[in-house]
């Protein structure tokens, strides 16, 4: 057992809501393209499945990333029941690098070269179907990528604290995101407006 | 000279942390001649970028303090009804 390593503590049931449920609310939201009911739900549905799971919660994750992996399946759930996110990987096995297979020969140069996406990233920003894929490519990230992922890219967290949060040490977190972004790309490069190859 | 799949790392790794001296040179020198490289540079920028875009207008919300009463309601209801039933 580490327990010297950063935030570790656990809260009591009652202190929940005040210490995660502003930040489990935000990342509902951010999944669920701002739908606040929604994401309210799923906070609350997320809160109740701690409640029960917490006895058989043995400790060896981080807390908050706990609480972060229920709501995500409670999201991943909704998108399931929902069908648009037919593809949705729930898939934890990425020790392999099969995307770096595919994406290079055995020489190390790109087998599938990486595409054109334009030169205007800001107005990308504004293409509905753009950020529409952007979730649904990042729900097809193997779980611990879609973590590492979601922390570093869209809360920006540090280095050394999305390490501690998926308890994985800050080189293996570099391959993680190294991973997801190879997958995010290609992904994205699939539905992308201008999706011209050079 | 690196190939691809190692300047893809490099890339990466740049994202989050400043390379050293030497990774910058060897991944500098690499893109200079490899377009695929350049672009994928760009795509990894623009990923960052779009990510930002898409969670900027959420980064402030928070939940209702009529929400956060409720559910900090029904977690003392369910503490209470176990303590009972003990």
């Amino acid at each position: 057992m580490k327990e010297s390593t950063g935030p570790s503590a656990r809260y009591a049931p009652e202190q929940w809501v005040d210490i995660y449920g502003d930040s489990l609310f935000r990342h509902a939201l951010f999944r669920l393209n701002g739908n606040r009911s929604l994401a309210e739900d799923l906070v609350q549905e997320t809160f109740l499945a701690a409640w029960m799971g917490r006895s058989g919660y043995a400790g060896t994750a981080q807390e908050k990333t706990w609480m972060f992996g229920i709501l995500e399946h409670k999201i991943l759930d909704h998108f399931r029941q929902q069908k648009r996110h037919p593809q949705v990987s729930l898939d934890e096995n990425d020790n392999g690098d099969e995307m770096e297979q595919l994406l290079f020969r055995a020489d190390g140069r790109w087998a599938l070269r990486p595409g054109n996406w334009g030169k205007n990233p800001e107005q990308l920003a504004e293409n509905q179907d753009l950020m529409e894929a952007l979730q649904r490519c990042v729900g097809e990230l193997p779980e611990t990528q879609r973590t590492a992922f979601v922390y570093r890219e869209w809360y920006g967290e540090e280095t050394t604290t999305c390490a501690t949060l998926l308890e994985v040490s800050v080189n293996h977190l570099a391959v993680l995101l190294h991973r997801a972004r190879l997958r995010m790309a290609r992904c994205l490069e699939a539905h992308f407006p201008q999706g011209e190859t050079t | 000279m690196l190939t691809c799949k190692e300047a893809s790392r490099s890339i990466s790794k740049a994202q989050d942390n400043p390379l050293s001296w030497r990774e910058r040179l060897a991944l500098g020198m690499h893109l200079l001649f490899c377009a695929s490289c350049r672009q994928y540079e760009r795509q990894v920028r623009w990923l960052h970028d779009l990510s930002q875009a898409m969670t900027a207008p959420c980064r402030g919300a928070h939940l209702e303090e009529s929400t956060k009463a409720r559910l900090r309601e029904q977690i003392h209801d369910l503490a209470a009804r176990e303590d009972v039933e003990k």
